[in-house]
């Protein structure tokens, strides 16, 4: 038998009808940006000496640009939420508030990126620096 | 989101779908919310959409229950949910990497996403709700069934307090080619898609896919006046049967015996009831068992009856429909105005009762109201509840 009560219904609410989300993201965007280069050679022939210098800088600038640590950082800050002033190459990801799941959809994102596998017996790293370190590492040897 | 469904108003659109080569168009009953200031940014990518729009229907559930305090629920709280399928777009997105890329690394939360279960456990850590979390798969009466089952557990002294409800969004086309291949989604009516769903209509061709989740604060009409709330409706009853039929096709007996059953809890005669938010898809087989199962299960009061079919205007939510429709025939009862079956300009003469076509009515007189939930695999739930 029931201990019957009355019960009462209190408040019911839904998200309002209307449209729907995009694409699912994660999927469809994979390895780095190439990078442009047409046009290069004929322009060097109009160039003014003090070009050679410029060029080296971009050139600097673009290798750290395609170094995966700032992308990690990208990942940390936008989707796991990692506020911007607590990531540095000597921070722990432990220590950045991440779960293990977390952990493991971060390494999951970067080797999608980059079209590489990590090793598990490379995948001992502690710090967000050794472990960008790790990724340039590996997408160079996959473009050697 | 009463007020337009009482105006008629659809939600019902086109949608492109498909990957760009080969994508074509759909009729979907879609949903647009903003998670931000409700989920953690860092939780979206562990939540599918459905999971999402639980946490969603559920804040606002709580919030309106005034049960929020410092952004969490009641401790001891129980979560009862439906869901029909879970984490779809997971789904999808797990086996387009698969067999698309031909790689066995899929993403890590992919399990997690995808489990039925999620919607009520994000609910659970997203509000600090630590009694029982439960979720329902029945098919279309998932949620009905939750919000029965929740019922129970409050009449029969268990739990105090539940948030229950429903959750589903399958709008990918993965999901979509699937619906297709059964053949119950209606064609796009000459008049536009909005007139696409007809319940009860001589030229219906079956349902428009929604999605999004619908929650309930139930709580003993003791707590609830303790804490000076205003309750929407009383919940009186519930039954459950199967057709021990077949999987799709749905069974007069099975559906009256549910009806009987919940007549029966609620200690009700059939001539207590005033209006009925029928499951109504508008496939052309199930509309008409529907009307020939009211006519036995109510007899003569049956033509007394004020029968809507509101998938007519949100499409069919699956796993949360039976939640969103008990929902609205609450609403119904609260505000004693009776939503219409959207585009019935042409009644079907073999389903011959009161449908209310096309115009919502007031219904001053209405006190009892039922709600009908049938599933695929002739699983069937009805709620009744009574005005506040």
């Amino acid at each position: 038998m029931h201990r019957k009560r009355r019960v009462e219904c209190k408040r019911w609410e839904l998200p309002a009808a209307k449209c729907m989300n995009g694409k699912s993201e994660g999927v469809a965007d994979r390895g780095p940006t190439k990078h442009q280069h047409s046009g290069r050679a004929q322009a060097a022939a109009t160039r003014p000496p003090w070009y050679i210098c410029t060029f080296l800088a971009a050139s600097l600038q673009r290798v750290r640009a395609m170094s995966s640590y700032d992308y990690i950082k990208q990942l940390l800050v936008e989707k796991h939420d990692v506020k911007p002033e607590v990531i540095s190459p000597d921070a722990k990801l432990t220590e950045l508030g991440l779960d293990s799941l977390s952990i493991a959809e971060l390494m999951f994102d970067v080797s999608d990126k980059y079209g590489i596998d990590i090793p598990d017996e490379r995948a001992n790293f502690t710090t967000l620096g050794e472990g960008a370190a790790l990724v340039d590492e590996l997408v160079q040897a996959k473009g050697a | 989101m009463f007020e337009r469904l009482y105006a008629g108003e659809s939600a019902i659109r086109k949608v492109r779908s498909g990957p760009e080569e080969s994508s074509v168009d759909v009729l979907l009953a879609p949903v647009e919310f903003d998670p931000s200031g409700v989920i953690p940014k860092g939780q979206l990518f562990v939540m599918d959409r459905v999971a999402q729009m639980a946490v969603i229907a559920a804040q606002r559930a709580l919030a309106s229950a005034n049960l929020l305090a410092e952004d969490r629920g009641p401790a001891a709280a129980g979560i009862y949910m439906g869901c029909g399928l879970g984490g779809a777009n997971a789904i999808q997105d797990a086996y387009r990497i698969y067999y698309q890329r031909h790689s066995r690394k899929v993403k890590p939360s992919s399990v997690p996403l995808i489990m039925a279960n999620a919607p009520a456990s994000h609910i659970s850590m997203r509000f600090g709700m630590l009694g029982p979390s439960l979720t329902y798969s029945i098919a279309c009466a998932s949620s009905a069934m939750a919000i029965g089952e929740a019922f129970r557990a409050i009449r029969d002294g268990y739990l105090d307090c539940i948030v229950a409800g429903g959750a589903e969004s399958m709008m990918n086309d993965g999901s979509i080619v699937a619906w297709q291949a059964l053949s119950v989604l209606a064609k796009e009516h000459p008049d536009g898609p909005a007139a696409s769903s007809r319940p009860f209509a001589k030229d219906r061709t079956g349902f428009v896919l929604g999605e999004g989740s619908a929650a309930l604060v139930l709580e003993t009409a003791d707590a609830v006046r303790a804490r000076g709330g205003q309750p929407i409706a009383e919940i009186v009853g519930f039954g459950a049967s199967s057709d021990g039929h077949n999987l799709t096709q749905p069974a007069v007996g099975g559906q009256v015996r549910a009806m009987r059953a919940a007549l029966v809890d609620a200690g009700l005669e059939p001539e207590a009831i005033g209006y009925i938010n029928a499951h109504a898809t508008a496939t052309p087989a199930g509309d008409k068992i529907e009307i020939d199962a009211l006519k036995e299960a109510f007899g003569d009061h049956a033509r007394r009856l004020a029968v809507s079919a509101t998938k007519s205007m949100h499409g069919h939510l699956v796993g949360a429909a039976g939640a969103l429709e008990f929902a609205i025939t609450l609403m119904a009862l609260k505000t004693q105005r009776i939503p219409p079956t959207a585009n019935l300009t042409m009644p079907d003469p073999e389903c011959d009762l009161d449908c209310v076509p096309c115009k919502g009515r007031p219904a001053p007189d209405v006190e009892y109201a039922l709600s009908n939930s049938f599933a695929f695999g002739g699983s069937n739930a009805v709620l009744v509840a009574r005005r506040a």
